[in-house]
């Protein structure tokens, strides 16, 4: 009997220990039992709308700004937090990133893979281009950007470090690049910090070419987009004259794909062209005025140099706060071209441009990789010649007024998303830090920066090792790669699955012996073993050179790939041509 | 400084004014030895330019300027019709779409990079427009495009807006791919022999009539006032159709005689004609047939034996089928020998004893015939544009170089200025180096570069003296 009462006893403790912490349970304790109430107290509130509010006061509750002004009464259950002699700026905002995706799990060969995987959705893209070959997941303008996203507790703490609350969101690899989402950077659930998604289909001109098919040239790029936008057109014409009388007419297919489109070619979502050069903007422009497409410029960055022009076009620009930097260990200057040098010497001029010419713009973070580069190079410029409250503008309102979310976010207004941050001085002056962020009313701790990036000019050497991460793009769940390099040490038999464009996968075996951060040894080809040359390990990452003779023709491969014990996983390059690979480490 | 910055800027800002003063004002060119390329040489003569166009060309006495004409004084200077390159590949961001076998849907007009530095050097070599040709990667490639070199202009005023539409076919090694290389686990593409290019072809204008049908027969049914969808539009057919229709231009890449001869029955078969035979090495052996036909050819100078379908090129094949009534053009297809474009002009004297002035027309009128252009370019006539290349001396001798080419009267590169500006652009140079010393430099990605292997566009060309020509 005791036995049993005990038995009972613990069974009651288990059900309610679970119930406690069951996902239901605790999803709602978070908004009774936390009321989320801040009054921020003592600082200078630039409210972003022209205003600058000494010695004011903000009231954050749920979320929103309940009051911002310098006679606010402080709430008797709110936490108050000192902003004494330090600054207060509505959230910046990051008009154009990859935030929330993680390399590896962006489309590239993806969904629907190379070959014959892709089943209807290759069917679908045959369709759209008229020809493909094979099928690629950044050929697909269905693929929406919000069912991408990862988000954990510190996924954002790098960008929320550096003042960043909300940023728009995109793959950055692929024609089409996905359907972008809109989102608060906090820590929450995806669904909980979407603000818009799908906002815009996300384009880009390089060539899809992973694995050789159909489009691989920059012509090819415009000819498949035309081609998807007609059958678009086309699609949407088909179904409405089916659905007008359907009796004695064949139905139409259904084309996801194609469907996907139908907002774009109707003017209800826009597109965001991802250019950089003159000539790539004037394309993106020339395109959307074919086909009548609501457009946004992304990157941008030569755009200063036909301003006018944009102003013209009533276009507007998602400008890149990522300048072209003088590359390391340039043994003659002078090889650099004049241009080369011109473009540099101007990046930083490129905002105040634009504004001169009375161009809309918001700041992006283009290719940056520390996200405190951010407001480094809005700080630059300023120095170059854009007015400190444009600058503030176009990572603030500016955004949020181009995204039709100025009813929620980009100044410190009342009824606003709660977004702030809190920086101990001037947002522009070199030596300002980011004290405290909010994102939804939740403050956020700002994590210690590693001394390495604090220091130095902001743009200097501070960028740890190892160079950007694979895509260009920011990874900001990854670990810094380590500026100790060489941790790792990849000496060892590797069996490798290489999968070379067209399909198939092949194996080989790479043998290696490392030396300091020098690599050698050999792989197997098709026609024996050949040594690698230029075997380096740099960091986690490994890379290397081979060349393979075929036939007559000696064709080189580059490799790199990122080593976690003993496993790797890359990138193979040849001929204008990538693909992927992986392997693992033989036991000894 | 400023002038380098004015010249940079230009790039990119409508400087339309300037563009209409150079226009409206007369200038005359005055006793220069005066090479037409259409009515043999005027010594002692003198060119008006007037609004961009030819307004008289004759004995100096007998050309009269208004007052206020600027005068550019060519004693002792030899004046030629600006050059025309019939098969170029400059300025263009992308040549082949080597995908498929089959992609007349694709456009070089979208790939046109105006800012490409060899559009300048050729400039001082006195080529005035080129033919931006797909390459041959494939049986047929893209459609391709007509610039004139207006350094310093936008794209749009680059285009000739009345420029008739042409599109790349190829035969032989490349788009079979012999000569390239298959990376392990990849399908060949078809097709792989010669057999297979000429089906290539063959299934293309196949499709493309039945294209034009399915139109048809849904105009009929929209005429009988039925309730019909009309096709999809799809763009590679469309361009079939309308080289079907003859709306666009076939200029074919092509070797052998054998199969020259195949295209040109082909062609006959579907009722069009190849308008212009690209390099055409092979052409000498077929010239009567390519006369029958009603092609042109547009070559390679001197040019063989960098491939097994070039070895029974001849030096004589210019002449040979010059005699034989060809419109016979000369092409550089190459970005340097595009800069030296009168010299391989001048060596169709040497083999097969072609005069001066046809020599002179396989760079000029002939090309421009080829191009359906020679209403307004192509020879030093009234009424026609004003695009002319001054010579320091005869044009054929090694020892001449241009001066000054002008392009509808406005000039673009004149070698006193290039001289001036040589020393200003160096030391802004200089100055952006000297501003950015202190700076240290970021480590770029470590991705390996492969620069020993071309690109999928220079695989099939484009290394000088190794490779093919596209």
């Amino acid at each position: 009997m005791k036995n049993v009462f005990l038995f009972r006893l613990a069974m009651t403790g288990v059900i309610v220990f679970s119930l406690a912490f069951s996902p239901f349970l605790r999803r709602v304790s978070m908004h009774s039992a936390d009321p989320e109430v801040y009054a921020i107290k003592g600082g200078t509130i630039v409210t972003g709308t022209g205003a600058t509010i000494p010695n004011g006061v903000v009231v954050v509750r749920d979320g929103l700004i309940a009051a911002v002004g310098s006679d606010v009464a402080i709430p008797a259950d709110a936490r108050v937090v000192d902003a004494s002699g330090m600054m207060v700026y509505p959230g910046l905002i990051d008009a154009y990133s990859s935030y929330g995706l993680r390399p590896a799990e962006q489309p590239q060969g993806g969904p629907g893979g190379r070959g014959g995987g892709g089943g209807q959705q290759a069917a679908i893209l045959a369709a759209l281009s008229g020809a493909a070959t094979n099928t690629n997941a950044g050929l697909l303008p269905e693929v929406t950007v919000a069912d991408q996203l990862q988000v954990a507790a510190e996924t954002f703490d790098q960008q929320r470090g550096a003042g960043i609350t909300a940023a728009l969101t995109s793959p950055r690899d692929g024609i089409f690049r996905g359907q972008s989402a809109f989102l608060n950077l906090g820590s929450d659930t995806p669904e909980k910090l979407l603000l818009k998604a799908p906002h815009s289909l996300s384009i880009g001109f390089g060539r899809a070419g992973f694995g050789g098919g159909y489009p691989n040239s920059g012509m090819g790029v415009f000819s498949f987009l035309r081609q998807a936008l007609l059958d678009a057109q086309h699609y949407r014409d088909e179904w409405d004259w089916y659905s007008k009388s359907p009796r004695g007419k064949t139905r139409p297919q259904h084309d996801k794909s194609l469907a996907a489109l139908i907002p774009v070619v109707t003017g209800k979502m826009p597109v965001i062209f991802n250019v950089s050069s003159v000539r790539e903007i004037q394309r993106a422009v020339g395109l959307a005025e074919e086909f009548n497409l609501k457009y946004l410029l992304a990157g941008a960055t030569q755009s200063y140099q036909i301003a006018d022009y944009l102003k013209q076009k009533n276009a507007t620009v998602l400008l890149s706060l990522s300048f072209p930097q003088k590359p390391a260990g340039l043994e003659d200057p002078e090889s650099e071209s004049l241009r080369v040098l011109r473009e540099r010497a101007e990046a930083p001029k490129a905002a105040a441009a634009l504004y001169k010419a009375g161009v809309k713009f918001a700041f992006t973070s283009g290719t940056l990789t520390r996200p405190a580069d951010f407001i480094a190079n809005a700080a630059k410029a300023v120095e170059a010649g854009l007015p400190k409250d444009e600058a503030l503008k176009a990572m603030t309102l500016y955004p949020a007024q181009i995204f039709g979310l100025a009813e929620q976010l980009g100044s410190i207004e009342k009824g606003k998303i709660a977004n702030l941050i809190v920086t101990s001085g001037d947002l522009f002056n070199r030596d300002t830090k980011v004290k405290y962020t909010f994102v939804d009313g939740k403050q956020y701790i700002i994590k210690a920066q590693p001394e390495a990036q604090r220091q130095g000019p902001p743009f200097g050497n501070g960028r740890p090792g190892g160079g950007r991460p694979p895509n260009g793009g920011n990874a900001p769940n990854a670990p810094a790669v380590a500026a100790n390099a060489t941790a790792i040490d990849v000496t060892g038999t590797w069996t490798l699955t290489v999968n070379p464009p067209g399909g198939g996968s092949v194996n080989r075996t790479l043998t290696l012996k490392q030396s300091g951060d020098t690599v050698t040894g050999e792989i197997t080809s098709g026609a024996g073993p050949v040594t690698i040359s230029n075997g380096k390990v740099s960091g986690n990452e490994l890379s290397f050179v081979y060349v393979l003779k075929y036939q007559d023709n000696e064709l080189m491969i580059g490799a790199r790939a990122k080593i976690e014990g003993n496993s790797m996983s890359g990138m193979m390059e040849t001929n204008g041509t990538s693909y992927d690979f992986s392997g693992t480490r033989n036991p000894k | 400084m400023k002038t380098s910055r004015l010249i940079f800027s230009s790039i990119f800002l409508f400087t339309l004014s300037l563009v209409a003063l150079a226009q409206s004002n007369e200038t005359l060119i005055r006793n220069a030895t005066i090479m037409t390329a259409s009515h043999g040489t005027i010594t002692n003569g003198s060119i008006l330019i007037k609004d961009g166009k030819i307004a008289a060309v004759d004995k100096a006495d007998k050309v009269k300027a208004s007052a206020n004409a600027k005068v550019i004084d060519a004693t002792g200077l030899y004046v030629t019709p600006g050059f025309i390159d019939s098969h170029s590949h400059t300025a263009l961001d992308s040549i082949n779409e080597g995908s498929l076998s089959v992609t007349a849907m694709v456009k070089m007009r979208d790939m046109v990079n105006p800012t490409e530095i060899n559009i300048y050097r050729q400039l001082a070599g006195g080529m005035t427009l080129i033919h931006q040709l797909h390459g041959s990667a494939n049986a047929i490639g893209g459609q391709n495009n007509m610039i004139k070199l207006k350094w310093g202009k936008p794209l749009e005023e680059m285009l000739l807006p009345d420029a008739p539409r042409t599109i790349k076919f190829a035969l032989g090694e490349n788009p079979k791919r012999s000569n390239s290389t298959v990376l392990p686990g990849v399908t060949r593409r078809f097709p792989a022999t010669r057999m297979g290019v000429e089906e290539t072809i063959r299934e293309a204008f196949t499709q493309g009539r039945e294209y034009i049908q399915k139109w048809e027969a849904y105009e009929a049914a929209k005429k009988r006032g039925e309730d019909v969808m009309p096709p999809r539009k799809d763009l590679k057919l469309e361009a079939m159709a309308d080289v079907l229709r003859g709306k666009i231009d076939i200029h074919s890449h092509c070797y052998r005689a054998d199969e020259i001869m195949m295209l040109i029955r082909l062609c006959e078969e579907f009722g069009i004609k190849v308008h212009t035979f690209q390099h055409v090495l092979e052409g000498y052996k077929v010239a009567p047939e390519i006369k029958q036909h009603g092609a042109n050819a547009s070559i390679l100078p001197d040019w063989w034996s960098y491939k097994m379908e070039a070895y029974d090129a001849i030096p004589f094949n210019a002449a040979i089928m010059t005699r034989r009534g060809i419109v016979v053009s000369i092409h550089s297809d190459d970005n340097e020998a595009a800069r030296r474009f009168y010299q391989e002009a001048g060596k169709m004297m040497k083999y097969g004893d072609l005069t001066e002035e046809e020599a002179l027309r396989l760079v000029t009128l002939n090309p421009a015939i080829q191009l359906r252009l020679e209403k307004r370019v192509g020879s030093i006539d009234v009424g026609k544009d004003a695009d002319l290349v001054i010579f320091n001396g005869h044009p054929f001798s090694v020892y001449s170089r241009p001066e000054t080419t002008m392009i509808e009267g406005e000039i673009y590169f004149d070698r006193k200025q290039d001289l001036e500006m040589r020393d200003k652009l160096a030391k802004e140079k200089k100055d952006l180096i000297e501003r950015e010393k202190r700076t240290p430099g970021i480590a770029q990605p470590t991705l390996p570069q492969p620069p020993t292997i071309p690109t999928e566009d220079e695989w099939d060309g484009h290394i000088h003296g190794k490779g093919n020509r596209n």
